[in-house]
């Protein structure tokens, strides 16, 4: 019975299987060790993304090397293997055709790189920090601490907005005074309310333009630049101190006015004067 | 306790003892600091009064004001020695000059120009830096030829003075000498300066005042960036003795700087 266990266990076919299972785990050992190296090779010169671009490229080569080898070990011929992945890969081709056009429009994003890891863009209506930028889909965590996957094929074809490229950022503010008001002492107000924060930046200067003659105010855009950080506190902080700027200047935010007109024909409207507001109220109540 | 309108070296090393309170108002900022057996007690306020520029009082206090958050930083013994040391601000000052300043070709002249300073509380024995805080708050401004390429500074407004009489004793900034130099063949027309704080040290002089290492700007033909040298005079009666600061970079071996062009006008 041993002995014969013992034939069994120096048959080629165990010694192969066994060589070729060595080959596979030193494949993936020796995989994980060159892909880090080579990250960190990589990482001083190049950016994060190609770093971890080109580490799984390190680690899926040096591991289909090692198993190539290891199915030659155990007697299957890799010419007729590649063959049968030929044909195999045109039937999978027709089958996969979302994941190819994702696969080949990831390629063109890494090439042209429109983003990067740690940027924060817009696509459609979900704006989120870049976590990673893979074969098929960039994955997106937007600032409610949701999980985005956006396939790259819809990146490539849609409009996308990277808001962190830049260091610098205009915030336009779009406000509306009342007729009444003498628009050189609103710029004069609007431009201390800039000039006292200290996160509107001094150099790109505001401006201020005048936009028209609106419905019931005179329209203004008041354009003011911060640093990409801190544009979303310069925006709260902004607004709340025009407010109240504005409060303590009397000037005034008009609601949307409306001119009632009873023309020559109508006949004209009944009015009623109140002269003493608490009688006018118990006047109301006893009529009613 | 110190006089409000006179200098003095307000960075030298202190104890404060147990339970007591200390109350620190250089320039704008006030500081107020409480020892307690295992942790110290820190806040601070910023006045927005226009003659705060000129104020140090260092006294001891009796207790934190309550309206004022404050910070704790925990210990098992709190040491009791402590320190105040001014920094220069990490970033360059943009300062624009009240009246806008020309210098012929060929010709040189030395301004004054103060820049206001960091404080950072460091605690003594082991020497460990608590926070820093800007003394004054100054406003974020963009210097570059346009708006993706540049740098971040902070700007502030000066009066640019021509001699060292004039510039009026305040703690809470730092004088630098600059030598300007055109050495190009058209007026230099100087509305707009950029102080390469990072690459300069600061010194404490005897009296309380505060000072930078002096710098040349040369500025030459049709170029954006301008030659910028550390001069190796110190001024007044100052050595490397009484440096509180080295500086936080070095400069590059060109020793180019942006210093004049502005943005959108080149």
């Amino acid at each position: 019975m041993l002995e014969t266990l013992w034939q069994f266990l120096q048959s080629e076919l165990v010694i192969n299987s066994l060589q070729a299972l060595l080959l596979l785990s030193l494949g993936f050992i020796l995989a994980r060790t060159a892909s880090k190296t080579a990250e960190k090779l990589i990482s001083k010169s190049f950016s994060r993304h190609h770093a971890l671009l080109f580490r799984r490229v390190v680690y899926w080569l040096v591991l289909a090397l090692f198993a190539a080898s290891a199915l030659h070990q155990l007697g299957f011929s890799l010419g007729v293997l590649l063959g049968a992945a030929g044909v195999l890969s045109v039937a999978i081709g027709f089958a996969s055709q979302t994941s190819a056009s994702n696969l080949i429009s990831g390629l063109f994003l890494i090439g042209e790189q429109p983003f990067q890891i740690g940027d924060v863009i817009k696509v459609g209506n979900t704006t989120g920090e870049v976590l990673s930028i893979d074969l098929l889909s960039v994955k997106l965590r937007t600032f409610d601490n949701l999980f985005v996957r956006i396939p790259n094929e819809s990146l490539i074809k849609t409009e996308m907005t990277n808001l962190t490229r830049f260091p610098i950022r205009r915030f336009d503010l779009l406000l509306g005074v009342a007729y009444k008001e003498d628009i050189a002492r609103v710029r004069k107000v609007l431009f201390d309310v800039a000039d006292q924060n200290p996160l509107c930046l001094d150099e790109p200067a505001p401006s201020f333009l005048f936009t028209g003659f609106g419905e019931s105010s005179l329209n203004i855009q008041f354009s003011v630049w911060s640093t990409t950080e801190n544009f979303r506190e310069l925006r709260n902080s902004l607004q709340e101190e025009i407010k109240l700027a504005f409060d303590a200047a009397n000037i005034e935010i008009p609601f949307p006015h409306r001119t009632l007109y009873a023309g020559s024909e109508t006949p004209p409207f009944p009015v009623r004067i109140v002269s003493d507001p608490t009688s006018g109220a118990t006047d109301a109540a006893t009529k009613g | 306790m110190t006089d409000a309108n006179s200098l003095s070296q307000w960075w030298q090393p202190q104890k404060l003892a147990l339970d007591e309170c200390y109350q620190a108002a250089i320039g704008p900022l006030t500081l107020y600091l409480k020892r307690r057996q295992q942790e110290w007690l820190v806040s601070s306020e910023y006045s927005s009064d226009p003659d705060s520029a000129y104020r140090l009082q260092l006294t001891q206090a009796s207790c934190l004001p309550e309206l004022l958050a404050s910070q704790r930083f925990i210990f098992r013994h709190s040491p009791a020695g402590f320190c105040l040391k001014p920094k220069l601000l990490d970033r360059p000052v943009v300062i624009k000059t009240r009246q806008s300043v020309s210098i012929p070709p060929g010709e040189q002249s030395v301004f004054y120009i103060s820049s206001p300073l960091r404080v950072e509380l460091v605690l003594q024995d082991p020497e460990l830096t608590l926070f820093s805080l800007p003394i004054q708050r100054l406003s974020d401004t963009w210097f570059g030829a346009n708006t993706q390429h540049g740098e971040l500074c902070y700007a502030d407004k000066t009066h640019a003075r021509h001699s060292l009489a004039e510039i009026p004793a305040r703690p809470h900034r730092a004088v630098t000498p600059i030598t300007i130099e055109n050495h190009s063949t058209r007026m230099l027309t100087i509305d707009k300066l950029s102080i390469p704080l990072p690459y300069l040290a600061l010194y404490g002089a005897d009296d309380g005042s505060l000072w930078t290492d002096p710098i040349t700007l040369q500025h030459e033909n049709l170029n954006s960036l301008t030659r910028f040298q550390l001069n190796k005079q110190l001024p007044r009666d100052l050595t490397s003795r009484h440096q509180l600061a080295a500086p936080v970079h070095t400069p590059d071996k060109h020793g180019l700087v942006r210093a004049f062009t502005g943005i959108f006008n080149q």
